[in-house]
């Protein structure tokens, strides 16, 4: 299989140049787990956040494509390129920083990383050199000398981003890279990806920390069940879709009842939070609000809040999750 | 300790071809290797018991040219040849198919007979006729006090005793006084094999197969063990390639034990020959290095197999050593009822693939196609298992 040259093509090409993932329909099961549920979904180029609870297929969907883990239907293209059949060219180009612990204990940082390095294709001279310019960046010290088995969780993570990065791959693949770290660690890693982030590469960051994710991504993948829940900028998900309104009802159980029975014909009831003689509801609908108060004092409730829905991505995370059940 | 203030900087120099990136597996394999004191503790204290002592004989002792024999041994010897060290008190009868030295007593109160010669410094008591052929007509037990071995037959018809040993081809082996009615059939299973040679030194073998276990335990089952699998294979690199690299670097280490040492002998002797028949040195020099090449690579693929099965070091040398063993064991238990049995014995497929590289044939009993066979599929089978199982790792299920 052919290399590429790893020649770079100046700052306008790059930017020009979107690596893109695609998925569509994907399927992995493990048995009678299915990890992942016909996922269908576009990488953008930039830092992207993959967001889902424990056991959502976070990990799966990046070993898939990886070509790690073997999809059983569906697609993957890596900027054209399917990592089943040209697995040696998206390798070439792809860095992987693995959720669980996976380094060669017996070695130290040096030796690991410019190991990584050589297999990924760099001479042994600039291997080490470039060894010692990552685990700079990253932050490991003089202990970059000492076995690894010695490191702390949060070595461990640099060294992890470090083996990831030597190679200068097009696109980054970390799987909860603040896993194990305390917060200021987390907060140095969530700095480093920023900064890595900046040299134009495609990063997908998995965690189901949404504060993380918030922190370096502009784009989110919502992932629950092995399912797509939603995606896009964290800023357009924020704002909240148009005709969707919050609203919060006080009033006796059965006056809330009927209210619920008469408003279902007018809106789409998204969703309803039950409360101590309150309830909170969000719905959907094109017609004004005046027929809600109308329906309010006929249901004999009062209205305590009404406004259009400003959903914070915690809300989506929550509501998301809500639906996943 | 903060962040650093260094931002990210790519890296723009030229990838190697991705066809040679195996070899940075074999030569991170071959430098671990010789930083671990156990396998330079095997490597130094197997040259000198297995190999010093023979390259200096080779230089030492005059010699015409450098002979098969000095590698795997001289003819074996004739069948029916005893050697008695000690006392054997035949109460019962004992027939012999052959000669034997006896250096030590026989006490006969039965019947002995000896189809050969019997030669040696000790005496031998008893109602009996101490003549070659021997024949001792009451039925009696045979008593052991000192050692005896027997490489042909021994029948026993009466019983057998005594508080030395008895070793030989027949199933009584040991020491001890053995009261129990034993014959044993007409043809002996005893292997006789070629005797002696630099190869089948003792220690050459088990230091093959100590520092087999310590090298190829680690190769597979540390990188399961440390999940290091996973940075490999998201990396452009193969199963196939993955494998070659950690074999190629076993076989480096493996080399300086099991090839290097067999060159400098041959060269040694051949430095030193009094002849001038440099064609038959040179053959055997040529038949060592393939004699080299096949214990250098021999116990590899079974040690990877082995090490590719457990996520722990230590359980995969164990594993892997005592495997062997019991593989001795079994093959010279199960050679009483077919002298073929002995080919699961692997030091005894390399003594007989030996043997056919030097020119010899197998010893008789022994079928060299299935020596053939065996041969191949030690290396081949644990090869594709590995091979299998090393892909599964990589692509996840
Ligand atoms: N190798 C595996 N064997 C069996 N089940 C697995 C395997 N890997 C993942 N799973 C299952 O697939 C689902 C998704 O797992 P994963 O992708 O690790 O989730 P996440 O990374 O989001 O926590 C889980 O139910 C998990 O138990
Ligand atoms: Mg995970």
């Amino acid at each position: 299989m052919e290399s590429k040259p790893n020649e770079q093509d100046g700052e306008e090409k790059l930017a020009e140049r979107h690596i893109r993932i695609d998925t569509h329909g994907l399927v992995v099961r493990f048995g009678p787990i299915v990890a992942l549920n016909s996922f269908s979904v576009g990488v953008p180029k930039g830092i992207v956040g993959l967001l889902g609870p424990n056991g959502a297929g976070k990990s799966t969907f990046i070993k898939a494509v990886l070509g790690l883990v073997e999809a059983d239907e569906g697609t993957i293209k890596i900027d054209g390129l399917d990592p089943r059949k040209d697995t040696t060219q998206v390798r070439d180009m792809v860095g992987y920083l693995p959720e669980h612990d996976c380094l060669i204990n017996y070695m130290n940082a040096v030796e690991l990383v410019s190991y990584m390095g050589q297999i990924s294709g760099m001479s042994s001279k600039d291997a080490i050199q470039r060894t010692h310019e990552v685990l700079d960046f990253v932050g490991v010290g003089e202990e970059r000398y000492r076995i690894i088995s010695s490191y702390s969780t949060g070595m461990k993570q640099k060294v992890k981003l470090a083996q990831a990065i030597v190679h200068d791959p097009k696109i980054l693949f970390l799987d909860e890279p603040t896993n194990g770290m305390d917060p200021q660690g987390r907060e140095e890693m969530l700095e480093l990806i920023t900064k890595i982030g900046a040299s134009g590469k495609t990063i997908l960051v998995s965690s189901h920390i949404l504060q993380e994710v918030e922190k370096v991504s502009q784009y989110v993948i919502i992932i629950n069940e092995g399912a797509l829940v939603k995606e896009g900028q964290i800023k357009t998900l924020m704002v909240g879709e148009k005709n969707v309104f919050k609203l919060r009802v006080r009033g006796s159980q059965q006056g809330i009842e009927n209210f619920g029975k008469e408003l279902e014909k007018l809106f789409n009831i998204v969703s309803t939070e039950d409360e101590e003689g309150q309830q909170s509801l969000v719905i959907k609908g094109t017609e004004s609000g005046k027929k809600l108060f109308k329906l309010a004092s006929e249901a004999g409730i009062q209205i305590r809040e009404f406004g259009p829905a400003t959903l914070s991505l915690e809300d989506i995370f929550i509501g998301a999750f809500k639906e996943g059940d | 300790m903060g962040v650093t203030p260094i931002e990210y900087r790519p890296w723009e120099g030229k990838r190697t071809e991705n066809y040679l990136r195996f070899l940075v597996i074999s030569l991170t394999v071959f430098r671990q290797k010789l930083k671990s004191k156990w396998v330079l503790a095997i490597l130094i204290i197997g040259f000198i018991l297995a190999h010093v002592f023979f390259i200096i004989f080779a230089v030492t002792v005059p010699h015409e040219k450098l002979t098969p024999e000095m590698m795997v041994g001289d003819d074996p010897p004739e069948e029916g040849n005893y050697d008695i060290n000690g006392e054997i008190f035949v109460e019962g009868s004992m027939d012999m198919g052959g000669a034997f030295d006896l250096n030590g007593s026989i006490s006969l109160e039965g019947r002995m007979d000896v189809d050969g010669d019997l030669i040696g410094l000790g005496t031998i008591v008893g109602d009996g006729t101490p003549l070659p052929p021997l024949t001792i007509t009451d039925d009696g037990a045979v008593y052991v006090n000192g050692t005896v071995i027997i490489y042909g037959e021994m029948e026993i018809i009466g019983s057998l005793g005594g508080t030395g040993y008895l070793k030989g081809n027949c199933t009584i082996v040991g020491f001890g006084r053995i009261e129990e009615r034993a014959e044993v059939g007409e043809e002996g299973p005893y292997i006789s094999e070629r005797q002696g040679g630099y190869l089948k030194n003792f220690f050459f073998v088990i230091f093959t197969l100590l520092l087999a276990s310590l090298v190829c335990a680690d190769l597979i089952a540390e990188d399961l063990g440390d999940n290091s699998f996973i940075l490999f294979f998201s990396r452009p690199i193969k199963p196939r390639d993955y494998l070659a690299g950690k074999i190629i670097g076993a076989l480096w280490i493996m080399g300086i034990f099991c090839f290097l040492p067999l060159i400098i002998y041959c060269l040694a002797a051949m430095g030193t020959q009094s002849g001038g028949d440099y064609g038959t040195s040179l053959r055997v020099l040529g038949a060592t290095i393939g004699a080299g090449l096949l214990t250098t690579f021999f116990f590899i693929p079974y040690g990877i197999l082995i090490s590719s099965m457990t996520k722990r070091k230590s359980y995969a040398t164990i594993g892997i050593f005592m495997s062997f063993f019991v593989l001795i064991i079994i093959g010279g238990i199960f050679q009483n009822f077919d002298k073929n049995w002995a080919l699961i014995d692997p030091t005894r497929i390399l003594f007989y693939s030996y043997d056919i590289i030097y020119g010899f044939s197998v010893p008789e009993g022994i079928n060299a196609g299935l020596l053939g066979a065996i041969l191949v599929s030690i290396i081949i089978i644990p090869l594709i298992v590995v091979y299998i199982r090393i892909y599964r790792k990589a692509v996840g299920k």
